[in-house]
């Protein structure tokens, strides 16, 4: 039964005619773009990018031939032009209805107080509508700001069933409708989003800007705060990721196919290598060899032409080369070969949509089979404040559903002690966990590398010693004689010499 | 009601586009119209000889000397509305009726308030002035 009206719900949305709204990502919200012969309400505070949505709106219409006109009761036309041309918008085949008050009105022969100007401007003002729609038949109609006509009705009530039959009005004359408004707490307008087929909610603060659709008369949306951006090329926004295994049929299947890392030990300790489309959170603390590891992976799978893709959101990408190079991981030559992309993150520039908006892009355009995201605590800066885990959730999940392996950097704070995974509570995630530690064996300091978990297979139950050298990363045979791996006493039994063998 | 028996409302208004608005409603109802925006023009039309219905005065703009032509009216006994701003129609009323108007309207009035007050002036004007006493 469930099926049948999910197929029924899906089967009247995608008969349903959409108008592309023009802005990057948001169709994706929106399920598809604008439905056809609906009127939709942008709300937002001042600067928020209400009139740019618009403009997006009416330049993707006028970009396939359609006639779209631009309502403007605040701004002029040529203001309007002037910003667009500004931003790089080209707005040929855009037609203006210019209904923004003239500078002679505030002067003395024109300002007026003996009649309401509902009964004073309604009529000419609903002419020149009337005959400009009439004109130019628009399928498109950006009409900024609707709330001004509430200033042409003597009250509430004439208002609602003003702006209710003007947008029918332009609804029946075959016209899809954007629309803003101005509201504020001495002049809210609730009546408003009743009466639209959907909102878009645009908000800025001093971390990041953001759109959230609360409604879509007959249609889904994807829900949440997703962030966008106002650039030279106007609005990009990057939705929220929603693992949706229904629709997309993301269901996680594991290929038995091995991502080996080229090092004996550490394939050995993993029983052949990660497994394909699966997440491996690689955890330790700082310093302990985590990205090297990491990049030995990324590296083995770019030299067998399986496009691999690092997010660095902690160092420079001269930094990382560099450190690669000192301990022969040839990466500088992958990355020329196109194999290796390595891409440096500022957390502060990015915000988690965005980061994943990226991933997805990179992915899906170069075919990457693996990913690294150095580190879990640089993603999370990105977050500002968000839900991690629900984030990471779905990053990783859209991975797996397209066969990529993922390899999490995570950080631990503290250098020896009891054994945790994460501090962060991200194992829920992960389907393998490689952990490095240090050892403090005969006054030295060393460090282990083991498995502690791998979804799809076996792995080995030991410990091997792990260096980096200028020669590359060396991991000793397995550790058998060590004892209390997981607490903080870790303690060696006989022999001691063995354990310096390699 | 031709234009030359149409009733004659002398309009006074110091701000043009209030008396554009007053006059171009007045017309579609029918009224002939006498619109001054100065007190001398004021001065002039109740020294003419025309007959004046009624006197639509919007005080704003004037100085207080407006009341002296508003005496002149109440002497002559021509029956006018004054029109004030809606912050200071309060504070007016008292004077105005005091000065002999009839009705005192705070701005912005609705068309419809007006055309009711003046078919009324109107009316009672057309029905006195066929009053028959009889024998």
């Amino acid at each position: 039964m469930e099926d049948n009206v999910a197929n029924f719900t899906e089967r009247t949305e995608a008969q349903t005619e959409r108008l592309s709204t023009g802005v990057p990502g948001l169709g994706e919200i929106l399920g598809g773009g604008f439905i056809s012969q609906r009127a939709y309400l942008v709300r937002g505070a001042p600067g928020t990018g209400k009139t740019i949505l618009g403009l997006h709106f009416l330049t993707a219409g006028a970009l396939q031939g359609e006639p779209c006109l631009f309502v403007t009761l605040g701004e002029t036309e040529e203001q309007i032009r002037n910003n667009a041309a500004s931003l790089g918008y080209s707005l040929n085949g855009i037609s203006f209805l210019d209904l923004s008050p003239a500078p002679e009105f505030f002067t003395e022969d024109q300002s007026y107080d003996i009649f309401h100007p509902a009964e004073v401007e309604r009529e000419p003002i609903t002419r020149k509508i009337i005959e400009k729609v009439e004109e130019i038949r628009p399928t498109r109609v950006f009409l900024d700001a609707l709330t001004q006509f509430r200033y042409l009705s003597t009250d509430s009530l004439e208002f609602h069933k003003q702006a209710f039959s003007f947008l029918r009005y332009l609804s029946e004359s075959g016209a899809t409708v954007v629309f803003t408004s101005d509201s504020s707490q001495q002049a809210p307008d609730d009546d408003l989003q009743f009466m639209c087929d959907g909102i878009i909610q645009l908000e800025c603060n001093d971390m990041e800007r953001s759109l959230c659709v609360t409604k879509m008369r007959g249609s889904s949306f994807r829900m949440g705060h997703h962030s966008f951006r106002l650039t030279t090329r106007g609005m990009e926004v990057s939705p929220v990721l929603v693992p949706d295994l229904q629709r997309e049929g993301l269901a996680p299947i594991f290929t038995g196919e091995l991502t080996a890392s080229g090092i004996a030990e550490l394939d050995a300790l993993l029983h052949g290598g990660l497994d394909r489309g699966t997440t491996t959170v690689l955890t330790g603390p700082s310093g302990v060899g985590k990205t090297t590891v990491g990049m030995q992976f990324m590296k083995a799978s770019a030299s067998r032409q399986e496009k691999a893709v690092v997010y660095i959101f902690e160092e420079g990408l001269e930094s990382l080369l560099r450190r690669c190079e000192a301990i022969n991981l040839a990466v500088r030559p992958l990355i020329e070969s196109q194999n290796l992309s390595v891409v440096p993150i500022e957390p502060l520039s990015f915000t988690a949509d965005e980061f994943s908006s990226l991933v997805c892009r990179d992915v899906e355009q170069s075919n990457a089979r693996i990913v690294m995201i150095d580190s879990v605590a640089g993603y999370r800066m990105s977050l500002r404040g968000k839900d991690l885990i629900s984030h990471l959730h779905a990053l990783t999940r859209f991975l797996k559903s397209k066969g990529v392996s993922t390899i999490l950097i995570n950080e631990l704070k503290s250098l020896s002690g009891d054994f945790h995974i994460s501090e962060i509570g991200i194992s829920y995630l992960a389907d393998d966990i490689i952990f490095l530690r240090y050892l403090e064996l005969n006054g030295e300091l060393r460090k282990a590398i083991g498995v502690i978990k791998k979804r799809v297979g076996d792995f080995e139950k030991t410990l091997r010693e792990v260096q980096i050298t200028p020669d590359g990363l060396k991991l000793s045979e397995p550790l058998t004689r060590l004892r209390g791996l997981l607490s903080s006493q870790i303690q060696l039994t006989w022999p001691e010499g063995g354990f310096n063998e390699f | 009601m031709n234009s030359e028996d149409a009733p004659l409302i002398l309009a006074v208004n110091h701000n043009r586009r209030n008396l554009d608005l007053l006059v171009q409603f007045l017309s579609q109802d029918g009224y002939r119209i006498l619109a001054v925006t100065s007190l001398e023009e004021f001065d002039q039309a109740l020294s003419a000889e025309q007959r004046i219905e009624m006197a639509v005065v919007d005080i704003t703009g004037f100085d207080q000397s407006i009341w002296r032509h508003c005496d002149h009216m109440r002497r002559k006994q021509l029956p006018y509305l004054v029109l004030a701003s809606r912050w200071e129609a309060a504070g007016i009323q008292h004077r105005g009726y005091n000065h002999g108007a009839r009705y005192v309207l705070a701005k912005p009035t609705t068309k419809k308030t007006l055309r009711l007050i003046l078919n009324g002036f109107c009316r009672h004007s057309d029905e006195a002035d066929s009053f028959d006493p009889g024998p």
